[in-house]
Order: structure tokens, then sequence, then C-alpha cells
């Protein structure tokens, strides 16, 4: 057994339980950030730097700082009150299910059968070549994501009155707000 | 390793569930799907290593965080936008919307 993969694995476990259990949602995405960072490390023991790579600067990087401005932008004045039997009933429930997991992981995988390794001998002729249709999908889905973005935060356009009191308020007459 | 990891899938899964099943802030909520998406990242990325294909899971895995990124921007600008119709980040507080 691997002892250093299954410390990272720990780690991430501890990691994530870190992000579900903090009250503070900084510390929260702060961990999940954490936990990205020691998926990277996996992924890259795991012959996949290139997986690896886009789990640390995208998903560690990208995705954690829209989660700190989503917080920045959303001081909670009342914090949500969470129930506390959660945190309490969770390491029953994490045993539980990490016993059937055991169980059933062992049964079904413990004899993979052996692929027929990689169709190409580069991951760039892999990723240009053979997935190249996936490129498309990629596109279409980050377009999807930057109108859906804009989309949301756009804004009622103003009518003619609210421009004349804009330029009211310009030249020094009421405040608009 | 393959083995390991496998069970380490299954337990990451279940932590994300449990966020997604009994928190009530909607950013957490964000963070256990979050959670779980990391998972199925460990899983595609072992499978690949057990079956010798690794360079085949990696642009699976690259297409998903893509995906993953573009739902977690808008998840997040819906987020925001609930939070100003209804001042809360409670999730509870969206059933009480109207139209």
């Amino acid at each position: 057994m691997d002892i250093i993969n299954l410390i990272l694995l720990l780690m991430l476990a501890g990691f994530a339980c870190m992000a579900v259990f903090f009250k503070d949602l900084l510390r929260a995405a702060l961990s999940l950030a954490f936990m990205s960072a020691v998926l990277a490390v996996v992924l890259y023991r795991m012959d996949s730097p290139y997986a690896a790579v886009f789990e640390l600067s995208v998903v560690a990087g990208l995705i954690t700082v829209l989660f700190v401005s989503t917080i920045a932008l959303t001081k909670d004045e009342e914090p949500v009150k969470e129930s506390r039997w959660p945190l309490y009933l969770f390491p029953l429930f994490l045993v539980l299910f990490g016993i059937i997991d055991l169980l059933v992981m062992k049964g079904l995988f413990s004899n993979t059968p052996a692929g027929y390794g990689n169709a190409t001998s580069s991951f760039g002729a892999t990723l240009w070549g053979i997935r190249s249709m996936d490129l498309i999908g990629q596109i279409a889905v980050i377009f999807g994501g930057v109108f859906g973005v804009l989309a949301l935060f756009r804004e009622k356009p103003l009518t003619a009155q609210d421009k004349i009191d804009a330029e009211k308020a310009k030249d020094g007459g009421h405040k608009l707000w | 390793m393959v083995v390991t990891n496998l069970i380490f899938v299954g337990l990451l899964f279940f932590i994300g569930l449990y966020c997604l099943l009994t928190s009530r802030n909607m950013i957490k909520l964000l963070i256990g799907l979050e959670i779980m998406a990391k998972s199925a990242v460990l899983s595609f990325i072992t499978a690949g290593y057990a079956r010798g294909e690794t360079f085949f899971s990696q642009s699976l895995v690259i297409t998903f965080i893509v995906i993953e990124v573009s739902i977690v921007a808008v998840a997040l600008a819906l987020v925001i936008n609930a939070y100003r119709n209804t001042g809360s980040l409670d999730v509870r507080s969206l059933t009480k919307l109207k139209g």
C-alpha cells in the first residue's frame, strides 16, 4: 500500500469535512481550495499532470476567487442558523457508509481488467486529435456560463424620467439615493 | 492504490451529499456540490490510471472542470440575486418567492 497516497487521501477527506462543518464561510471556501491543491498532488502522482495543473489553477484558483467574491458581496447580517444534529450524527453515518463503501469497492474493483493503454503517444494528440469534438462542447459551455451570468446581472434600462432625474442629481439637485 | 482511491471517492461523495442534505446556507450547498465534483474527478483519473488510459481520462477531466466552473459561476450569480431579493442566504427563504 502506498502510504503517501493514503496520507494525501486522508488529508483530502479532512479538508472536505472542514469545508462542510466550518461556520465561517470564508474558512470553508479556503478549506475547499486546500482540498483542490491536495487533489492536484494526488492527480500528479497518478501520471495525470495536465489534469493536476487544471485542478490547481482553475479549481483551486478561479473557483476560490468566485466563492470569496460572493461571500464578500453577501455579508449576512443574520447568519443562517444551522441545526447542530448533522454535526453530531456525522461520524456515525461516515463510519457506517465507510464500511459499506469498503466492502462494495473491494468486491467490485479488486480485479480491474487491464485496458488497452493510451491510444496515442502524447496527451496533446489525444486532446486535439481523438477528443477534438469535446472542445466544441467546452466552448459552448463557457459561452453558456458567460451569457448566463450576464443575463442574471442584467439591469433594467433607464426610462426618460430616470434620465431627467439623473441629470438633476448631477447638477446638484435632489439626490436619487 | 486503485481500490483505496475508489473507497475515498465514495467517502468524498458521501461528505458532499451530507452537506447538500443537511445545510441551509446556499453557499454551503455549492461547497457540497464542489466536493462531489472532486470525487468524480478522482474517480475518472483512478479509472484511467488503472487501465493505463491516462490521456483519455485527463481529457475527460479537463472537459469536466470547464463545465464545473461554468456551473459554479452561474450558481453563485443566482445566489447573489437571491440574496438581493430576500436579504438572506438561507435556502428556505426561496420558498417565499412568487411569480
